[in-house]
């Protein structure tokens, strides 16, 4: 399906966990201040 | 005295508030919703003061939950995507029964008297954004112009009547992005027919997040992104880096946003404000189970420690 929001189909919550595990020890807020 | 937490085990701020709690010499209960399906013993007996999730509780020690409802088996997860393009139906069905007793068991808490954050009431209140912002401009409170549509006309008339205008989901998923002249194609308007979207008018000036606890701010930061936020400005560098800083903010500012808090019955939250310049600001929305550890670890706000406070007593 191609909507108007190109990026609506996001998976947010799977988003949240690879941008907190690619800060690793160093979590410099990635995605930290989502939802 | 025991605080069950559901979600992940290592979300950050699950993590930190099970620190809390237990640094002060107290229980957690620490639930990994990635257990289930499949994972450990669950029973709910109705007329049993006991319960079961892989460990057998009593409701009345519990004085407090906090619980991730957008984590409870959720068809949007992406641990339950292959499943589900495999297994439609039964996969739903599955989820929804998993769901049930997780949100059941919510409600069963907040019978016996224990604190449940976010209130069973508040469950998938971000996915109401337009009575959320409904309900704040009713109160007088602060909104940027926002229209919810799937019409190509309306959406045209408010491009027309705003300087800059965001346009971004109802709900979740996708980003915010402005709204420009290559969208106004009818080719790009068609696309509207498959899912409303949410247009609002752009509000210069800083992101601030604000944390309320039972009525009280007990923490704000301001933070720079070009991700996961309404903030446009284009930032150089690193497409993932985030700056974090401690926020003041005024009087005015905290009494929008505790009464915002108060009209959604939000018992915690974290209120996203843009703040112009000359100290005038918009409320964009609310967030019943806000992220909260960069606060807490970047700058020495210690949310986790409020919210361990206020789930035993």
């Amino acid at each position: 399906m191609d909507h108007f929001i190109a990026d609506l189909d996001t998976d947010d919550v799977a988003e949240v966990e690879r941008r907190t595990n690619a800060a690793g020890d160093n979590i410099s807020g990635i995605a930290l201040v989502v939802f | 005295m025991t605080v069950l937490l559901v979600g992940y085990s290592d979300l950050q701020e699950q993590v930190l508030l099970a620190d809390a709690i237990e640094t002060r010499g107290h229980e957690v209960l620490n639930c990994d919703v990635r257990d289930w399906p499949g994972g450990p013993p669950i029973t709910l007996t109705p007329g049993s003061s006991e319960a079961l999730l892989g460990t057998q509780f009593d409701y009345d020690d519990i004085t407090g939950a906090y619980i991730h409802h957008s984590l409870l088996f959720q068809p949007y997860e992406s641990r339950f995507t292959d499943q589900l393009t495999d297994d439609l139906i039964p996969v739903l069905n599955q989820l929804r029964e998993h769901r049930s007793i997780f949100q059941s068991l919510s409600r069963i808490l907040e019978d016996h008297g224990a604190d449940v954050i976010p209130p069973f009431h508040n469950y998938g209140f971000q996915d109401r954004k337009p009575w959320q912002l409904h309900l704040y401009d009713l109160n007088n409170l602060h909104i940027p112009d926002t229209v919810f549509t799937n019409d190509p006309d309306e959406l045209r008339s408010f491009y027309d009547t705003h300087e800059r205008v965001i346009y971004k989901p109802v709900t979740r998923g996708g980003g915010p992005h402005e709204l420009t002249d290559d969208d106004l194609t009818q080719e790009r308007l068609e696309k509207l027919a498959t899912a409303p979207i949410q247009l609002q008018e752009y509000v210069p000036g800083d992101d601030i997040r604000i944390y309320i606890l039972n009525g009280e701010v007990i923490g704000a930061m301001r933070y720079e992104s070009d991700q996961f936020s309404f903030k446009l400005d284009l930032k150089n560098g690193d497409r993932d880096s985030i700056d974090i800083h401690a926020a003041t903010i005024s009087e005015d500012i905290a009494t929008t946003v505790t009464r915002a808090a108060k009209q959604a019955r939000l018992i915690f939250t974290a209120a996203d404000v843009r703040r112009r310049q000359d100290g005038t600001y918009s409320l964009l929305e609310l967030n019943e189970t806000p992220r909260f550890a960069a606060a807490h670890t970047h700058i020495g706000q210690d949310i986790a420690g409020q919210l361990a406070e206020f789930l035993l007593e």
